[in-house]
């Protein structure tokens, strides 16, 4: 993944980045983690190990969420929301006008896409949701894995610690994409989203609750009607944060409604299963993918 | 009712029927039950559709069991065994020249891949167990599920039902296939069979005993050696015979020495989840292979 490659998109006022590369049939991937994020600077670079490899058999979609990598801040206090989140998004499949996408999601990009299909399935033909404590019911573990990260926050050891701590070989936590999460946490504008978020108590007093309404809604509509496209939950056997007893669980809510929905478990892997076993993962999705055009 | 493209051939004095077509990796499928079972007379039949998607990217081998479909009964009696199956399974393989496979086995037959994979790693690419209780730890759900089934045992109606009590939807229950059942099941031979295993009390004697000594050396291997080879588990989410704590205690075995120990779970999908979802399944067992 070259990332000197970036595009630019104004979706709304957000300057917005991504990467694409590739051509056949559209996958639109979304990174997890929040932004102003204490512990990890999470952008497109996260599928770093996957990206290139994708592009070889389809159109490959990286995109920096609203407040993460190089994309704006949310515009407003108010806007530092998980809803904000998912409106950037789908404004953004819009404005690129990309159409029978299939959108991948990792942590909190895989609330973000199960969200996405919920809202406006228009553009969406299949929902691929990856490691996620933020959709799954329940309560992650990070805060019990993460409770000793090193300080100061956002070094380069302390985020290698932290992804370190997420992954089960911490051979895939490479040089390269700590590269780019330092230099995308040595941003002023993250720096600023970092200050209100913590500081500033954004996320205690209009993130965290924001997404704890969503969330109980999404489950809600996931009993109610389903997200009405095919779903593919993969997992991390082991994964710290995100547990498989957690993934089985929202794979019984997720097939209540959707029949088309599958789960596939990789081993020897923690949080980040496409970056543990990327060849075996990206083969996955290709295949989903393919079957299902 | 022959199969497309059935082929006879001699393994030590046992003759075995089975299909041989494609080209590319070499993919080996066995079917699940037993020999005199009086519930479903299983045989390649079995996999319908299946043989034919995988020889569209693949060679696919399909093999009848020891005592099943068209090959011949154990020799002696003392052959009523798992261990039989195994052998003749591994003399089938190395009589038709196979030295390495992507080995695919179904409920019985699962156990069976597993097996072949422990014993001789050097045949199996990889290893890829579909709904088998028989694989793993802990009870299956047969005994309550087939409690009642229709007498007599083995007539066409009473394999339908058996079929679709093991199915999420009775649709993957054709009508060829229940019929291709039902011939199989009155041959003279699976009448002896039957009664070797159930009148001679060879079921109880033999199979299941020896059956259960055979899994323990088996964990014992995958536990402290590991398989050793990449291995996926495919199961359907709702397979009355095999409950999700089962299938998930298997993966923790497996998983615990294998890297590449995958799990695929098919909703909308029994005991034969590779008829009711016929296009998942081939997509991800051709997706396992190639990154095999």
């Amino acid at each position: 993944m070259d990332f000197t490659q970036a595009k630019f998109v104004d979706v709304d006022g957000i300057n917005t980045r991504y990467f694409d590369k590739g051509e056949g049939e559209t996958v639109v991937l979304f990174h997890g983690g929040n932004f102003g994020s204490p512990h990890g600077a999470d952008c497109a670079a996260d599928w770093n190990l996957n990206f290139d490899g994708l592009s070889k058999e389809c159109r490959v979609i990286a995109v920096d969420k609203i407040g993460q990598g190089y994309t704006d801040n949310p515009e407003s206090d108010s806007a530092y929301t998980m809803d904000r989140v998912v409106k950037h998004a789908l404004r953004f499949l819009e404005i690129l006008d990309l159409g029978d996408c299939h959108i991948v999601g990792h942590s909190r990009g895989a609330f973000l896409t199960c969200r996405m299909t919920l809202e406006d399935p228009s553009r969406i033909k299949s929902n691929i949701m990856v490691d996620t404590a933020t959709l799954g019911p329940g309560q992650g573990r990070n805060h019990i894995v993460f409770a000793d990260t090193p300080q100061p926050f956002l070094s380069r050891e302390s985020q290698r610690w932290v992804m370190e701590h997420y992954s089960y070989n911490p051979k895939c936590v490479t040089d390269d994409w700590l590269d780019e999460l330092m230099r995308v946490s040595a941003l002023p504008k993250y720096i600023e989203s970092c200050e209100k978020m913590e500081a500033g108590g954004l996320c205690n007093t209009v993130f965290l609750p924001s997404h704890g309404r969503q969330k109980s809604e999404t489950f809600d509509w996931l009993m109610e009607r389903g997200t009405g496209r095919p779903n593919l939950l993969i997992w991390g056997y082991n994964d710290p944060t995100a547990t498989i007893d957690q993934g089985f669980a929202l794979f019984d809510i997720m097939i209540h409604k959707e029949p088309r929905t599958d789960m596939h478990v990789f081993n020897e892997s923690g949080h980040f299963s496409y970056r543990e076993h990327p060849e075996a993962f990206n083969r996955l999705v290709l295949d989903y993918v393919s079957n299902l055009s | 009712m022959a199969l497309e493209g059935e082929k006879f051939i001699d393994v030590g004095g046992v003759r075995t029927r089975y299909i041989d077509r494609g080209s590319g990796e070499t993919v080996v499928l066995f079917h699940g039950g037993n020999f005199g079972s009086t519930g479903s007379a299983d045989a390649t039949d079995d996999w319908g559709e299946t043989i034919n998607d995988i020889a569209k990217w693949g060679r696919v081998v399909a093999i009848d069991k020891l005592g099943q479909g068209y090959t011949d009964n154990p020799k002696s009696d003392d052959d009523y065994t798992m261990a039989a199956v195994v052998e003749h399974a591994h003399q089938t393989l190395k009589t038709l020249g196979i030295d390495s496979a992507h080995l695919v086995g179904h409920s019985r037959g699962g156990y069976l891949t597993c097996r072949l994979t422990v014993d001789y790693p050097e045949l199996a690419k990889s290893c890829v167990i579909v709904s088998s209780n028989t694989c793993a730890p802990g009870t299956g759900g047969n005994e309550r599920v087939f409690a009642n089934k229709p007498s007599p045992a083995l007539t066409a109606e009473s394999q339908r039902w058996v079929l679709e009590r093991y199915s999420y939807s009775a649709d993957c229950v054709t009508d060829e296939w229940v019929e291709a059942l039902a011939a199989i099941a009155q041959q003279q031979s699976y009448a002896e069979a039957v009664d070797k295993m159930t009148q001679d009390g060879f079921l109880w004697t033999k199979f299941l005993p020896g059956l259960q000594t055979d899994k323990e050396e088996m964990f014992r291997t995958l536990q402290t050696r590991g398989i050793q080879r990449p291995v996926m588990q495919v199961w359907g989410y709702d397979d009355p015979t095999v409950s999700h704590a089962q299938a998930f205690e298997l993966y923790r075995i497996l998983a615990e020495k294998e890297r590449c120990a995958r799990w695929q779970i098919l909703n909308q999908a029994g005991h034969f989840c590779f008829r009711e979802q016929r296009k998942r399944f081939d997509e991800v067992l051709r997706s396992f292979i190639a990154s095999a």
